[in-house]
């Protein structure tokens, strides 16, 4: 590593180290003794397993509860308890599958950081109803006439000088004209009620998108319908413009927020909401900026995020019994590429192998077959293809899983 | 360009200085043959932006994700893993990593360990 990079890592083990909360002061907060911690833990493992009974959901193993709760949330996604069942399951990180010997420490320390993120997508997920409807709502609003203008001087003044920091916008300064349509674009978006609730979101998105406009046109006025609607980027890939225009409409955004945080007349929650699913801004910061600071996000997102890192683990010590994989991969680096290569491109091999597991079948068949489909048997001796063979199809099934799992989260935002 | 406050300029030639104007202005304007109409408008006006009212309201900045070399990508996922457990292995696994840094053997490195280890032992 690079000293750069030991730095870096320093910076990040420290940040761990900072966030580390001991125990004595872990349990006041939680306003528990240790004992209650406990016993609260054991009763929320119980009543998961308990759900699971009651909607007669196949508990063989971890993939067959996963599969049958993701049919159920498809059924009905309005079911709390399914709900429950699915943010429980995201974000296992041991307590309910007990991977290994934990201590009781342990034990208390998974619970709270495991009931923690599925509280918090659970209050996500109930979110997703009422906030569609409001933003529908809002939409049929903003067609109808509104009331007279309302001017606020100061406020206009700051939006005006906020917009400046911004090179996009920058030019502003000097156009007879920006100073007076960004004071009408505030003017028309207090004069509706509904829009106040949302004004950080609609500031972004007329200078954002109409900033042109606004610089140059005289009187020109946003059509405030038209903000409303979704707009996708192309966020797949940089082509030298559009990732420094989204990065200006992302701290946009994020400016807007900082500077009504204390509006009572804006509604955070809600403006977050649209920010997040009327464009995909939101998606294109996580997927290529540093995550310093946590942006309104999708529930997509929101479970991926709030997925355990330890989720789903479908490989257990058992299956790496007297195997070595750091070896065999350092041994057979070519036969390891076949492997990944044959698994993302054959499906149906894969289909096969989650389906053996699912019903608790013989999987030897299947591992046979991918040795046989990348010429495993000639590079390596059969007991040692065979096991890696097998550990990988179980790397791709926890993968797909995985994904899986996060994209059932859609079921709620339709 | 500056503000003209509702006043018609028939001429800048004379008076010129009544009028608040950019200089470079004036000067054109002064050796400008013909009468020099201008449309005046009622505009706002907005005094520059303090620098006060930029550390009120200072910029968020967005900044790219870092890509890492697959090493320094292993040991992050390794302590991202260890640290999802909660349990005091990803205090072991960042020890056994800072003592295998060079950076490390400075006052602040050694903190930093001393920190950890006593985490560990309590």
């Amino acid at each position: 590593m690079t000293q750069e990079e030991e730095l870096f890592l320093f910076k990040k083990i420290s940040q761990m180290a900072d966030r580390y909360v001991p125990m004595k002061t872990l349990l006041p907060t939680n306003s528990l003794t240790f004992q209650e911690a406990l016993a609260e833990a054991e009763t929320w493992k119980k009543d998961f397993w308990e759900l699971l009974e009651r909607h007669h959901i196949q508990t063989r193993n971890l993939l067959s509860i996963c599969i049958d709760v993701m049919e159920r949330v498809e059924e009905s996604p309005e079911s709390t308890d399914i709900q429950r069942l699915y943010c429980m399951l995201l974000t296992e990180c041991g307590l309910l599958f007990g991977t290994g010997k934990r201590s009781r420490e342990v034990t208390v320390r998974n619970y709270f950081r495991q009931k923690t993120a599925a509280e918090r997508l659970m209050q996500a997920i109930s979110e997703q109803k009422p906030m569609r409807e409001r933003l529908e709502q809002l939409r049929q609003s903003v067609k109808q006439s509104h009331s007279a203008v309302v001017s606020a001087p100061e406020e206009e003044t700051a939006v005006y000088r906020i917009s400046l920091q911004y090179q996009e916008l920058s030019e502003g300064e000097h156009s007879p004209v920006y100073a007076d349509n960004v004071a009408a674009l505030v003017q028309q978006v207090n004069s509706h009620p509904e829009c106040r609730n949302i004004k950080p979101c609609l500031l972004f998105a007329a200078l954002h998108r109409k900033g042109g406009y606004l610089l140059k046109r005289e009187h020109f006025q946003v059509n405030l319908e038209n903000l409303l609607e979704q707009v996708f980027y192309h966020i797949e890939k940089d082509n030298g413009k559009n990732f420094k225009d989204y990065r200006f409409g992302v701290e946009l955004y994020e400016h807007f927020k900082r500077f009504y945080a204390e509006d009572l007349s804006v509604d955070l929650a809600f403006s977050d909401y649209c920010f997040a699913n009327l464009t995909n801004l939101s998606e294109w910061y996580y997927g290529y900026c540093e995550p310093k600071e946590e942006i309104p996000m999708t529930l997509l997102r929101m479970a991926g995020t709030l997925k355990s890192p330890l989720f789903p683990m479908l490989l257990t010590d058992a299956v790496y019994q007297n195997f070595d994989m750091d070896d065999f991969q350092e041994k057979f680096p070519s036969l390891v590429r076949k492997f990944w290569k044959a698994l993302e491109k054959d499906h149906d091999l894969v289909q096969a192998f989650v389906t053996a597991l699912y019903y608790g079948d013989d999987r030897t068949n299947i591992v046979g077959q991918l040795c046989e489909k990348v010429g495993a048997y000639n590079i390596c001796d059969r007991e040692r293809a065979e096991k890696a063979a097998e550990i990988f199809l179980y790397r791709e099934t926890e993968q797909r899983l995985a994904d899986e799992m996060i994209y059932t989260a859609e079921n709620w935002m339709k | 360009m500056s503000i003209f406050r509702g006043k018609r300029i028939e001429s800048c030639r004379k008076n010129v200085w009544a009028y608040h104007t950019d200089f470079f202005l004036c000067s054109i304007l002064c050796f400008c043959p013909k009468p020099v109409i201008m449309k005046i408008t009622t505009k706002i006006e907005v005094p520059a932006m303090s620098t006060e009212f930029q550390s009120d309201h200072p910029k968020p900045i967005i900044t790219p994700k870092q890509v890492y070399s697959p090493e320094l990508e292993q040991t992050l996922i390794a302590l991202e893993l260890a640290e999802a457990t909660d349990d005091p292995l990803w205090m072991e696994l960042a020890l056994t990593v800072l003592e295998d840094m060079d950076y490390i053997r400075s006052a602040e490195g050694e903190k930093l360990k001393e920190r950890l280890r006593q985490e560990m032992n309590s």
